[in-house]
């Protein structure tokens, strides 16, 4: 039967270990971490000691070697206790140790996924500039070889874990003449870089534990072994990456609505125990319908674009030549799927205030802090008008 | 319409002046005043608090002090009381202007003026009104009304408040646990459940009987001092109870019209806000080399936002001005709430969307918006229960 449309024993043994696991060690903390806008050190060490830090490496670099169905597992579950976490693990798993699997050498693999995998080190990624935003190709950042070196000048905002990282993918112009394609160079710097440094730290309305940087490189010189994949194929290292994490955006986005979902549930169940009449209402059973039936929605769309990119990421990393066809199939289901979770968990969340009212709507709720997380899903990665944008020219073959 | 007299502030190198100025003729010239000076106020005394208010969840001493100074606790109130006697469509365009600047602000303005002074003007004794309702219109004291006990003036079914009378003095038991104005306020008056009926008292805040919660922290409308206040054996004279017991009803449907219009007019107020924080992003952002509001895209969501604005905005002065006529305008002022709340609720996530990443930074004040827009339409009460009484009156259903 080609189609499986369900996780098997090994995949629920994996979620319910996690589960415990971060229900236990991480939930317990959250509330005053979103708070205070503190970064989680201690619990993201907690999540190394697990190995999860290094759940998509392959074992021979020192990681758990998981697939993408349990990539997307352990995101969701993430998304179920903290969106925060979960930005800041995918930009880590996701946007850091992703493009160097792709990309990377025998040697970038050997000398940063080891340390990367288990935690030691910390990964980002760099793209969004302040001209740089949805169009993402008009980035100022600079690269010019000089010598055995490449000089960055130039700067990023918005960048996850910017300010904590070890290990950032940055990119930056070779030559503006050439366009984004061929124009644009990827780049791994090691936090330690001559002429590297961190600039504002963002204050933000929701996913606070998160930290939000501007990173400036005035003359920052990196090895020229640090290039990553081919001069002037950067951008499509960031756009290969990108399809990739948008998916597992959307995952932590399902985590997020499957949990108010059950949280709903759960106090309509009370409520009606108690005596209450809100179960009773068609106007909460109608929004509680419509909640499950995204949700339930979303879960095959999510899983099936994960496996999707699964396939395509194993033959960018086996060096296969990708059919244009191909590429923008996977690139229009990651879209999609990004755009559709992340405004479903949007609903969602909205549809849990208006059942749950007044509760709901108290600093440090769940859904409080949901909903606060909920607006940056459709907008980093790309907005969702951009993923739109993508979906429709895809479809009508207008190119970029 | 005569008689109307309506305080204009003027600047004199950052003194404050209050002075009677002139007699309005009509609603329009007295809203465009009272409009004028609520900009004018809020452009030297709020514009550059605004984040504050909300960083610090409250207004300050001083802000409050001001807000008394001009005259704005006492819009609503007759001039024999010391108010400014401007009609309801006036205060409303007020509330709207002031909510541009600072939903909390304007909510609590609601609550003292529209429902707290509104209720003792119109019902209230003779004493009540030469005493309270002077301190109240000067700004002396502060007050709110709370009728649900978790928040609210539609559903009176869930109200366990409850005052015992024993021939002399009322005791009233129970927990209101969502006060707006309550970290300010020093005048409550409380619905409270007599026997089968229900009766609004006066209370003052000092009575030993009552205790105040610290302000419980929202998600937004923070600087309100939103609290729950709980009555414990709280005694108060029969001379305390508004009107008498069965005019509660009357009460209950006139100061719930005041409510829904001023919440409508804080929507509006909020969404004008964050559209004019859009349309200015949408003009500055250069990106693919033009300014995002050449994109047909965006330019559909600042259209949507001008439609549903311009729609409600509409709707609510027609309203206000047939409650200033005397109509009865329940249904019409559900409508405006309930529509409302759709409005700020869509326009201001766009207004977000619009600014992309900035939109997510407190360097910008739309997810202010954002926050406020969601905690006005989960406060009071749920547009659900609204629809089910608009839905019934058009069935013919009591």
């Amino acid at each position: 039967m080609q189609f499986e449309f369900s996780f098997n024993e090994e995949q629920e043994k994996f979620r319910r270990t996690l589960r415990y696991f971060l229900e236990n060690e991480i939930k317990p903390f959250v509330k005053e971490l979103d708070k205070n806008e503190d970064f989680p050190l201690d619990n993201i060490k907690k999540i190394a000691q697990q190995g999860y830090m290094g759940l998509n490496v392959p074992k021979e670099y020192g990681g758990m070697g998981r697939d993408k169905i349990d990539y997307g597992i352990f995101l969701e579950e993430l998304g179920r206790v903290c969106a925060a976490h979960g930005t800041i693990v995918g930009a880590h798993l996701g946007l850091c140790i992703i493009p160097i699997l792709l990309f990377g050498t025998e040697e970038q693999k050997k000398k940063y996924l080891p340390s990367l995998a288990s935690g030691e080190k910390l990964g980002a990624f760099a793209l969004t500039e302040s001209e740089a935003g949805s169009d993402a190709a008009n980035i100022q950042t600079t690269s010019v070889e000089d010598g055995e070196e490449y000089v960055l000048n130039g700067s990023k905002i918005f960048c996850s874990n910017g300010n904590i990282s070890d290990i950032t993918i940055v990119f930056a112009a070779n030559d503006k003449s050439l366009g984004p394609m061929g124009g644009i160079s990827a780049f791994i710097v090691e936090s330690d870089a001559p002429g590297f440094s961190v600039g504002k730290i963002e204050t933000k309305m929701g996913i606070r534990a998160s930290h939000t940087a501007e990173l400036l490189f005035d003359n920052c010189r990196i090895p020229k072994e640090n290039l990553l994949g081919t001069l002037g194929a950067g951008f499509m290292v960031a756009l290969t990456t990108l399809d990739g994490g948008r998916v597992s955006l959307a995952a932590g986005s399902l985590g997020a609505s499957e949990k108010v979902l059950e949280m709903c549930v759960e106090l309509l169940r009370n409520d009606q125990a108690e005596g209450g009449n809100l179960a009773d209402r068609q106007s909460i059973q109608w929004k509680l319908a419509d909640l499950a039936m995204e949700v339930h929605a979303s879960r095959f769309m999510v899983y099936n674009t994960l496996a999707e990119i699964e396939k395509y990421y194993e033959l960018i990393a086996a060096g296969e030549k990708i059919p244009r066809q191909l590429r923008d199939r996977v690139s229009r289901g990651s879209a999609i799927s990004k755009a559709y979770v992340t405004e479903v968990a949007s609903r969602a969340i909205t549809k849990a205030m208006e059942i749950q009212g007044v509760d709901s709507i108290k600093d440090g709720h769940e859904i409080e802090r949901a909903f606060r997380d909920s607006f940056i899903s459709e907008i980093y990665e790309g907005t969702n008008d951009i993923q739109r944008m993508l979906i429709a020219k895809e479809l009508l073959g207008l190119g970029n | 319409m005569n008689n109307k007299t309506v305080y204009i502030k003027e600047y004199n190198k950052g003194s404050i002046r209050i002075e009677l100025k002139h007699m309005p003729k009509d609603y329009s010239e007295e809203q465009q005043m009272i409009v004028d000076l609520v900009r004018e106020f809020c452009d030297s005394e709020i514009k550059s608090i605004e984040s504050e208010i909300d960083l610090k969840a409250q207004i300050s001493e001083e802000l409050l002090k001001k807000l008394s100074d001009i005259g704005l606790y006492g819009i609503l109130v007759s001039e024999k009381y010391g108010g400014a006697d401007a009609s309801l469509s006036a205060f409303i365009s007020g509330i709207r202007e002031l909510a541009k600047y600072s939903a909390s602000v304007a909510s609590a303005i609601l609550f003292h003026n529209a429902l707290a002074c509104k209720i003792i003007e119109k019902y209230g004794s003779e004493d009540q009104k030469n005493t309270l309702l002077k301190e109240l219109a000067t700004g002396k004291r502060i007050g709110t009304v709370v009728v649900g006990d978790n928040g609210g003036f539609l559903n009176l079914d869930n109200v366990k408040t409850d005052a015992d009378f024993d021939g002399e003095e009322y005791t009233i038991s129970g927990r209101k646990n969502v006060v707006l104005n309550g970290k300010y306020a020093d005048l409550f008056i409380v619905l409270a459940r007599i026997k089968e009926k229900f009766g609004f008292f006066i209370v003052d805040a000092n009575n030993k009987g009552v205790s105040k919660s610290n302000p419980i922290e929202l998600i937004g409308l923070k600087g309100n001092g939103v609290s729950s206040i709980s009555f414990y054996s709280c005694k108060v004279t029969k001379n305390q109870i508004i009107a008498n017991i069965e005019q509660t009803e009357d009460i209950l449907r006139d100061i719930t019209d005041h409510l829904l219009l001023g919440l409508t007019a804080i929507n509006i107020g909020i969404s004008e806000a964050a559209s004019k924080e859009a349309i200015k992003y949408a003009n500055e952002r250069k990106q693919f080399a033009k300014q995002i509001g050449k994109f047909e895209a965006v330019q559909a969501m600042l259209a949507n936002i001008f439609i549903e604005e311009k729609f409600v905005k509409n709707l609510l002065e027609t309203t206000c001005n047939e409650k200033d006529n005397g109509k009865d305008i329940s249904i019409d002022a559900m409508v405006c709430k309930v529509s409302s709340s759709k409005m700020v609720e869509n326009n201001t996530k766009s207004a977000l969307k619009i600014h992309g990443g900035y939109g997510y930074i407190k360097d910008y004040p739309v997810e202010r918006y954002v926050r406020d827009a969601v905690t006005v339409k989960t406060l009071c009460d749920n547009d659900d229960d609204l629809k089910v009484k608009i839905a019934k009156k058009i069935l013919g259903y009591n």
